[in-house]
């Protein structure tokens, strides 16, 4: 899996309160990897989400485990989180109806909705023993002209 | 996170939540408290001012949407001016009405979740904190 790349690995053991820790681990592997800044948000951003539901709704806010992997393979980032919290597929969840206030929407769905506009695969597995995984796919973009 | 309270006189009361750091799922529950904290003492035009927000996941788009609804028209949450607060801002339909949430200087990371959520076709943004003060009527 590394195939000649570093892997970036890290357990997180809490609740919510690893988010920030979740984001600065996966904002210095992607730029280690080589990520420019649009490429280290998005990765951040998917983390996030990813992890926040897993803390507050597989493991229904108690303390939980998230283990992240980045690695990049060719120009493509990958970014994978494995949980073991209860039965959730974020192919079931709809995503928010952008044509309606958001105060007519229901709330939850924004983060995968998110995650599937800033990653360019999504993909989710669950086994029972190696628990549920999400894997994210992101080619690595050029830096923009705005970047410093 | 640290939100700070201002409240200032323009055309009406308006009361500025000052959010200061990234806010996600650890903390955005507070600021719902604070808007609803706010409500309570007698608020009615709020504008959260994202000056200083360089983050925001959809935990804070949440805490927005349970704002919008605490901040409706009349009030309560309830009615038939319930819908003004966060409808859509080019629509005929709404030319006229008052919206109570609003929205300052949202820094890019920021301005860039809210628009591919397309809360931003709904909510009023202002780059002005004079101007957005002085929208509020």
């Amino acid at each position: 899996m590394m195939a000649g790349n570093e892997c970036y690995h890290q357990t997180f053991d809490g609740q919510t309160e690893q988010l920030g820790a979740i984001r600065e681990f996966v904002g210095q592997a992607v730029e280690a990897l080589g990520g420019v800044p649009d490429d280290v948000f998005a990765c951040q951003l998917s983390a996030d989400e990813a992890a926040v539901n897993a803390y507050m709704h597989g493991y229904a806010g108690e303390p939980g485990r998230v283990e992240i992997w980045l690695w990049c393979e060719a120009d493509t980032l990958i970014l994978r989180l494995r949980e073991w919290g209860a039965p959730f597929n974020p192919d079931d969840v709809p995503p928010p109806d952008l044509k309606i206030p958001p105060t007519e929407r229901r709330l939850g769905g924004a983060g995968l909705f998110l995650m599937r506009k800033l990653m360019d695969e999504v993909h989710f597995e669950s086994d029972p023993e190696e628990g549920k995984t999400l894997t994210l796919k992101r080619r690595l973009r050029q830096a923009s002209p705005d970047d410093q | 996170m640290e939100i700070t309270i201002e409240q200032v006189q323009g055309k009406v009361p308006v009361t500025i939540l000052h959010v200061r750091g990234n806010v996600d799922g650890s903390n955005f529950n507070d600021l719902t408290e604070k808007a609803r904290a706010a409500h309570e003492a007698g608020a009615r035009n709020l504008l959260i001012d994202l000056s200083e927000t360089p983050y925001m996941s959809s935990a804070g788009l949440a805490a927005l949407q349970i704002i919008a609804s605490l901040y409706r028209g009349d009030g309560t949450g309830e009615g038939e001016e319930g819908w003004t607060v966060f409808e859509a801002l080019d629509d005929p339909r709404t030319q006229g009405l008052q919206q109570r949430l609003k929205l300052l200087n949202p820094q890019p990371r920021v301005d860039s979740v809210l628009e591919l959520v397309g809360f931003k076709d709904f909510l009023p943004v202002y780059t002005s904190r004079d101007a957005a003060i002085a929208s509020f009527s």
